[in-house]
């Protein structure tokens, strides 16, 4: 699956259960490709697999409600206790060296890897 | 009669090496084009800071990250304002103040004051509470909503370290209230 435009791309990798975010991506309540992704991570947590990794490297900008979707994602793969996710982050980004240690508030066990 | 809530400064210092920038956008004429605008606040910011620090010699390292948070939080200011905005003729005010110690960014627009009553709730809310464990309590709460977010400010306030303050001015004749929202951005 594959969402892009001129401004960021969202893939999902089902051979590596990975998701790829990258660009600037500014959600708002109104986009189509939100509720697209919603529907994407309600899939992934529904099918269950053992892992997940979440790729951020080079998502340079995310916006309060993207962060929110991100966060409750991870609050649902918690609460199933089945899936081990792991976020990988680009710590030359600044929203993501600030914001991302929230989702391990979240999830402890979630793992960050910094490149 | 005038409410000041959080850390609003009223009358922002004039200070020798300080540059401060108003812009106004009209909504309705501009649309959902001007949802990408809040992109080129950071650029602007840097470049004042530029313009004030350079000449003395002061010369802070972190220009990167400092643009990228004024674009964050001007981009979480305008989206509120467009979401609790007075329609359809919603006015908007940007001010950013630049010195060598801090960014103040100010957002103004017109509510209504039926919006000002759950707006005023909210604020004490977060005021009284440990942001941090607000933080996660709403998105606890709003697991199910993924149209509910409620972590703009939260996050300027948790993680981008600002300081926050809100101004509420009613109009004598009319059933809208000015509403103004200041973040304090320090320069690390």
């Amino acid at each position: 699956m594959e969402i892009k435009n001129l401004k960021y791309s969202i893939e999902y990798d089902n051979q590596t259960e990975t998701i790829y975010l990258n660009g600037k991506l500014r959600f708002i309540q109104t986009d189509s490709e939100f509720y697209e992704i919603a529907d994407l991570f309600r899939r992934i947590i529904e099918e269950e697999p053992p892992q997940v990794i979440v790729n951020l490297e080079r998502l340079e900008f995310l916006n309060s409600l993207g962060i929110s979707m991100i966060s409750k994602f991870v609050i649902k793969i918690r609460n199933k206790k089945s899936i081990h996710v792991i976020v990988k982050a680009s710590n030359t980004i600044s929203w993501q060296r600030k914001s991302l240690v929230n989702l391990q508030r979240i999830m402890p066990s979630l793992e960050i890897v910094w490149i | 009669m005038t409410l000041i809530l959080g850390n609003f400064i009223e009358s922002l210092p004039c200070e020798k090496n300080s540059a401060t920038i108003n812009l106004t956008f009209n909504y309705k004429l501009a649309g959902q084009q001007y949802l990408n605008s809040h992109l080129c606040f950071g650029f602007t910011a840097i470049q004042m800071l530029k313009a004030i620090c350079f000449p003395t010699g002061y010369k802070p390292i972190k220009f990167d990250e400092i643009k990228n948070s004024v674009d964050y939080i001007t981009s979480e200011l305008l989206e509120n304002s467009i979401k609790y905005g007075d329609f359809p003729s919603l006015s908007i005010g940007i001010k950013i103040y630049v010195t060598r110690h801090i960014i103040i960014i100010v957002s103004t627009n017109f509510i209504t004051k039926i919006k000002e009553e759950s707006f005023q709730k909210y604020i004490q809310k977060v005021i009284t509470s440990d942001t941090s464990e607000l933080y996660l309590k709403q998105l606890e709460e709003n697991i199910d909503n993924d149209l509910k977010s409620g972590l703009g400010l939260l996050s300027i306030i948790n993680d981008y370290k600002a300081k926050v303050g809100w101004k509420f001015e009613p109009l004598d004749r009319e059933s809208k209230v000015l509403s103004s929202v200041m973040v304090q951005l320090p320069i690390v």
